[in-house]
């Protein structure tokens, strides 16, 4: 686990935001509980009844278990590429096609469903004989909410089952990478970059290599147990527009068996001026290992200087291999916990309102594209302009304009790509960022985000979606007359 | 027709109810009723009468809480119909029976039976007794989807009965039964009025409504025509029927004499005749006999 220094800033926050958050909600079951008359208590039976009905219900849905059918082929397609030739890379791959893709579209599927269970109860009449019963509406939304809630908890683990089932069979077959496929960007995009298999990290705008200057041969650097090196990173304030860097090497040692580098020191900071960090830490072997640096931790322009020193008191003597990958990363950061809440509490409370719409007083024939088109909102803006960020960073102009001016080149390169970019930096900021909030893409880079905070973050994200749900649901549906 | 043993006490009451329907922004476009005002008593079984289009219906979904009036007010059990501790009281039949398809019968009373929060067992006591009451014991654990008509609607009927309510709205309850199945639910309402339970029953088929109704009330277009007694309703004043077994042809002509000298004038004459109902069950009956 890397020092709080290190690590992105969500994960102190995600650990804040899930205490906070499961102790809200146990003392609001207990109020709930130990409400005067025993009416929480029964309200609460009812609407667990409500729900193993819902469960039931959506468990049936067989176009559920064609989207997870769609979502495992993909992921069996996955595994027989060659990705980027490794292990890792093919795993990579398949986390995205299978588990990102499934969860996506099983999440979106499951908030249709359950929309249209509502909806439908309605119009096959059946909601006469449930309206009737002493259950509050509210409940009745809450049941269904809970039971269709379930179903995407128990699609949502047979996705992961399934993913890690592919994800520990990826070392049967072997690696194929080539070594030149490492060598970094040459300019030339024939040879492919660094950044195309490394697309689904968190920066991802641009990339610039260290050496930087036209023609520059990035080498391999060894710092010897007990030696230090300085890596120096030309930094442009004014290129900048707001966004995060990351300064990511890839490290491997000598002690080639040996998954941790142990005890490596990191000082980071300005050319002349004190240190911004200094840590000895114990970084993985043969991963990314990455500094990230808010946008206000980037105080001015110039030199940053980042040193990696091997230890001394390492009884194997390890030596480090800073491979030719390490760059500076520029981008938006991905949201924390707290803040991708926040922004799905809301959007999904919007969506509630909607639903709640659809649910009570539209019509099942209106419900259809209104639901659709809200999804596609929340697909492209979510999961899917990231995306798009990297397809329009991944073009081979951007590739062949890296250098020391890259990003000036870059912008100046279209106004098109520049207002698109825009565009989604504008989405992005309003709309929730799965990717970290739980999203399973985060097992990516497991390092930085671990298996409990995507745990809480998942279920917190299930529990915000039901209320997003319900609540406005409740409101509206209350009003609404069933028996027409 | 039976006679009443229903008490002064208030159950159910509408004052001035007026239900118009609306297109989407809100114009209405029918009045389905119109100004009912009306008042059922504990114990009794009340008969809403009407042909299609009525308002029988929409009168049991506003006492329901399923719609809202227009104008006017309904009180069911003393609270309004939207009232959680009221609709514990109250059971419902919908004129066709719409339940969850993919639950059996057991299935389906215990999940309604849990939303009365019923314990356990009571909960499994009373579903097997209403099973076994509407006949639906060999079939207790297939799915609904592969019942019969009749069949949902017997099992409509046991969820209608699974708290064991104060007040039974029934609409149209022998709809898509066959004549047995009409019968049983009749002596069911019977055996309702006979445990104190107030019963509110919506059909358009008078047989049933004047074999168990003590009250009725005749809709027509969404307007209150008629209400009374049943016995009230029916009785013609000055006519008496008499029925006589085994009376020679000579001896009827006398009766006719007789009558006459005493100032009375035949208005009409004719052999009894059983009712198809009971024909149908008597031809039923004897087969089932002889299959034993």
């Amino acid at each position: 686990m890397f020092p709080a220094e290190i690590m992105p800033s969500y994960d102190a926050d995600q650990f804040n935001a899930a205490l906070a958050l499961i102790w809200g909600c146990v003392g609001m079951c207990i109020l709930f509980l130990v409400w005067p008359g025993g009416q929480g208590r029964r309200l609460a039976r009812q609407i667990f009844a409500l729900g193993v009905l819902g469960f039931r219900e959506g468990i049936r849905q067989n176009v559920l278990w064609m989207m997870f059918s769609l979502s495992a082929i993909a992921g069996g397609l996955a595994y027989f590429s060659d990705a980027d030739g490794t292990h890792s890379g093919r795993a990579r791959l398949i986390i995205e096609t299978s588990l990102s893709i499934g969860e996506v579209l099983g999440a979106s599927l499951i908030v249709l469903l359950s929309a249209f269970s509502v909806s439908r109860e309605i119009e096959s009449r059946i909601m006469y004989t449930l309206g009737t019963k002493p259950v509050p509406r509210v409940g009745i939304l809450a049941g269904k909410a809970l039971g269709f809630w379930c179903v995407q908890l128990v699609y949502a683990v047979v996705l992961i089952l399934f993913t890690a089932a592919l994800v520990r069979a990826v070392p049967l077959r072997p690696e194929t990478r080539q070594t030149d496929k490492f060598s970094g960007n040459t300019g030339d995009a024939s040879v492919s970059s660094w950044e195309k298999l490394h697309r689904s990290t968190l920066f991802t705008r641009r990339y610039r290599l260290p050496e930087h200057g036209e023609g520059a041969t990035p080498s391999l650097a060894i710092i010897k147990a007990g030696e230090q090196r300085t890596f120096e990173f030309e930094i442009e304030r004014s290129a900048l527009n707001r966004e995060a860097l990351e300064i990511q090497f890839h490290l491997a040692s000598s002690m080639a068996f040996n998954p941790l580098i142990p005890d490596m020191l990191v000082r980071m900071g300005y050319a002349g001026s004190p240190p911004i960090l200094e840590k000895t830490i114990s970084v993985a072997q043969d991963r990314p290992f990455s500094i990230y640096l808010e946008d206000t931790d980037v105080a001015e322009s110039g030199r940053l200087q980042v040193t990696l020193g091997a230890s001394k008191e390492d009884k194997y003597k390890t030596s480090i291999l800073v491979s030719a990958q390490h760059g500076v990363r520029a981008g938006l950061p991905a949201d924390g916990l707290v803040g991708n809440l926040s922004k799905s509490f809301v959007l999904l409370a919007l969506q509630g309102w909607i639903l709640a719409l659809i649910t009570t007083a539209w019509s099942g024939v209106l419900s259809f594209p209104v639901t659709v088109a809200l999804g596609l909102l929340m697909v492209l803006g979510g999961e899917m302009s990231r995306q798009a960020l990297l397809l329009l960073d991944s073009n081979s102009e951007t590739l062949k304009n890296m250098g020391p001016a890259a990003m000036d080149a870059t912008n100046a390169a279209s106004e098109g790509v520049k207002a698109m970019t825009a565009y989604i930096v504008l989405l992005l900021k309003i709309l929730p960022d799965f990717r970290t909030a739980g999203g399973p893409a985060a097992f990516i880079d497991g390092n930085f985000i671990s298996g409990w905070a995507i745990a809480y973050a998942a279920f917190w994200m299930g529990v915000v979606r039901a209320f997003g749900w319900a609540i406005p649901g409740a409101l509206s549906f209350q009003g609404r007359e069933v028996g027409k | 027709m039976q006679t009443t043993a229903s008490s002064s006490e208030i159950v159910l009451t509408c004052s001035g109810l007026t239900k118009d329907f609306t297109d989407l922004w809100g114009r209405p476009t029918v009045r389905s009723l119109d100004n009912l005002t009306m008042e059922v008593r504990r114990g009794e079984v009340f008969g809403l009468l009407g042909p299609n289009g009525a308002g029988k219906t929409t009168t049991i979904k506003l006492i329901l809480g399923l719609i809202f009036p227009t104008s006017g007010s309904v009180r069911v059990l003393g609270a309004d119909p939207q009232d959680i501790y009221a609709k514990q009281k109250i059971g419902y039949l919908p004129e066709e029976s719409y339940l969850h398809r993919y639950l059996n019968a057991e299935e389906t009373l215990d999940f309604y039976g849990r939303l009365f929060d019923l314990p356990p067992a009571i909960r499994k006591q009373r579903a097997a007794a209403l099973i076994e009451r509407v006949g639906l014991s060999h079939a207790r654990r297939r799915p609904l989807k592969e019942y019969s008509k009749g069949m949902v609607r017997r099992v409509g009927l046991a969820q209608c009965l699974i708290n064991d309510p104060e007040l039974v709205l029934l609409d149209e309850p022998t709809s898509g039964m066959d004549p047995i199945g009409s019968r049983e639910i009749k002596d069911l309402i019977l055996d309702l009025k006979k445990q104190g339970k107030t019963v509110l029953l919506s059909s358009h088929l008078l047989g049933d409504v004047e074999d168990v109704c003590d009250r009725i009330a005749m809709l027509y277009r969404g307007r209150l025509h008629l209400e009374g007694r049943v016995s009230e309703l029916l009785e013609v004043g000055d006519v008496t029927e008499i029925s006589v077994k085994n009376l020679a042809p000579a001896a009827l002509e006398a009766v006719r004499s007789e009558a006459a000298k005493l100032g009375g004038s035949v208005v009409g004459e004719h052999r009894r005749r059983e009712r198809l109902e009971t024909l149908f069950l008597q031809v039923v009956e004897r087969e089932r006999g002889k299959a034993k």
